[in-house]
């Protein structure tokens, strides 16, 4: 199968449809309805092959789980509310449908011709509703008429578009306040650092577990030989590093152990300043406890002083008067 | 059901699965099959929205099952979208009847008792087992189905029968079965029929 240049090249999700999306889901879930459920995008073209998604609505859709071919969508529905948001913002068009998969379904070539007869580049976003971290919740196909080997008729099938979640400032804007409530406070940026990688690591296991499985079934019979897949298979694993070249592997484990050792540093250099504060904040502790006791005890000794004092000029007077006394004495002694 | 002292139709929603397979050119009913089949569809919507103002109908193409309208109470609707109807594939009654269901389901008020009016005019290819499988279904979630067999009578008439006398049970009137032989007037056989009752 030959890829051809796709009218769409990418699709530029606004977290608006996610919010609707996941808003429909729960409200049908609530009712009891856990069925995937199917509605409409509305958005615009950007520039040529980027089409950017802006809102979305719901549409009343009911399949019978048994027989994949029973379906209805109401699109008498859909027309009247289209020319109702029409009125709203001209702008936006219908371009193309949604539904909360997870997976592709059989009847989904149909709705999409159904939906195809009020655009005609009618493009499929899954939004996955059931909250995973892992990657990103939208995938976005686009139809195409798949040419087969052995000259059966064309069928159509669904081609991989690639999709990605961007917003208007006032979108950004309304996401983050949004997040303040679900999203505590990182605290500091390495817990943050940590937790993105862990979810990289996560999605990149996901990934590989697919392409092994892939394979697997390739290799049993199951499926079908995909050379593009198996081309770009190779090429990746071209680019991976051959970890047993010698020179490789030196080069490496002196870079780690140069890292290592620096942290190794850091870290004590770290505790041995960390002991001296400690040591300068208790002599410093102590230093101000000694100047606290010796300036209590001068304001003691010079209370003290004050009152030997006031003491010796009691006595002095008393002195004084046992003089006058004694002379008086004296004299009265004379006299007789 | 009595409001006042008048007695009023019954409020009912319909789906009318007509059928659009290669069958329909043929000219036994003047002019064509289809065409015919056109007038009944008509007639009987009228009626049916006449009777009671609150009534809805939809259509919807037995052959390539697709919903041409969905539950109205304009009747002009109904007819310009029956107008594009153009004969098509083979009939798939089962599948027409489960998706005129489902539609049925999405009705605006659900006070409103659900009906299927299809219209069989090519041999259907179906097991007996499935047609009763689908008719306990309708049965057990109280839709019923007037049948109008027309075209292919022989080769139709036993399952049709099945499916009728499965829908209503033992109390048994609400489906009917009506069997047009070749006339001209398909439309006026439906008049004088149980359908437009």
């Amino acid at each position: 199968m030959t890829t051809e240049t796709l009218p769409v090249s990418k699709v530029v999700v606004h977290p608006l449809v996610l919010l609707s999306v996941v808003d429909h889901f729960t409200r049908m879930s609530k009712i009891g309805n856990t069925k995937r459920v199917v509605g409409v995008l509305l958005g615009s073209w950007r520039s040529k092959g980027v089409l950017d998604v802006s809102n979305s609505y719901a549409v009343p859709f009911d399949e019978d789980e048994k027989d994949k071919t029973v379906w209805f969508l109401d699109h008498d529905y859909l027309e009247n509310k289209y020319h109702m948001f029409k009125k709203v913002n001209a702008r936006e068009k219908i371009v193309g449908w949604y539904h909360t998969g997870p997976k592709l379904y059989q009847n989904d070539i149909a709705i999409n011709d159904l939906v195809r007869r009020y655009c005609s580049n009618s493009v499929l976003v899954i939004i996955d509703a059931h909250a995973s971290n892992i990657g990103l919740p939208t995938e976005a196909y686009y139809s195409v008429e798949e040419v087969h080997d052995d000259g059966t008729p064309t069928s159509k099938t669904f081609e991989h578009v690639a999709s990605e979640i961007g917003a208007e400032e006032a979108e950004e804007v309304g996401v983050e306040h949004l997040l303040r409530d679900i999203k505590d406070t990182v605290v500091g940026s390495l817990g943050q650092r940590i937790t993105t990688q862990l979810l990289g690591l996560r999605g990149l296991h996901k990934q590989l577990s697919e392409v092994a499985n892939y394979l697997k079934q390739v290799v049993d019979g199951n499926m079908p030989v995909n050379h593009t897949i198996v081309y770009h298979l190779q090429d990746m694993f071209n680019l991976l590093p051959d970890v047993t070249d010698p020179g490789l592997v030196k080069s490496l484990y002196v870079k780690t152990n140069d890292q290592m050792l620096v942290v190794y540093l850091a870290s004590l250099i770290r505790s041995v300043i960390a002991l001296h504060n400690l040591i300068n904040n208790k002599l410093a502790n102590t230093d101000a406890e000694k100047k606290e006791g010796k300036d209590s005890k001068d304001s003691k000794d010079k209370d003290k002083d004050r009152e030997k004092k006031d003491g010796d000029k009691d006595k002095k007077e008393g002195d004084k008067e046992k003089k006058e006394d004694s002379k008086d004495d004296k004299k009265s002694e004379e006299k007789k | 059901m009595r409001r006042g002292n008048v007695l009023w139709p019954e409020l009912e929603d319909h789906v009318a699965n007509v059928d659009n397979s290669e069958y329909m050119r043929n000219g036994d009913y003047v002019p064509t099959r289809l065409q015919a089949q056109q007038d009944a569809v008509n007639t009987i919507c009228r009626f049916k929205l006449r009777s009671n103002p609150e009534n809805n109908v939809g259509l919807l193409t037995l052959a390539n099952t697709e919903v041409l309208a969905t539950l109205t109470t304009d009747v002009g609707k109904i007819l310009t979208s029956l107008h594009k109807v153009l004969p098509n594939g083979n009939i798939n009654l089962l599948t027409g009847i489960r998706i005129a269901h489902l539609a049925l389901k999405h009705r605006q008020s659900k006070n409103h008792k659900m009906r299927i009016v299809a219209f069989v005019g090519s041999p259907v290819e179906a097991d007996e087992k499935d047609i009763v499988k689908v008719a306990k279904r309708l049965k057990k979630e109280k839709v019923n189905i007037d049948i109008v067999n027309f075209g292919e009578t022989d080769w139709n008439q036993p399952l049709l029968e099945a499916m009728v006398s499965t829908i209503n049970g033992r109390e048994g009137a609400g489906s009917h079965l009506v069997t047009v032989p070749p006339s001209p007037h398909l439309a006026d056989a439906l008049l004088s029929s149980p359908i437009v009752q």
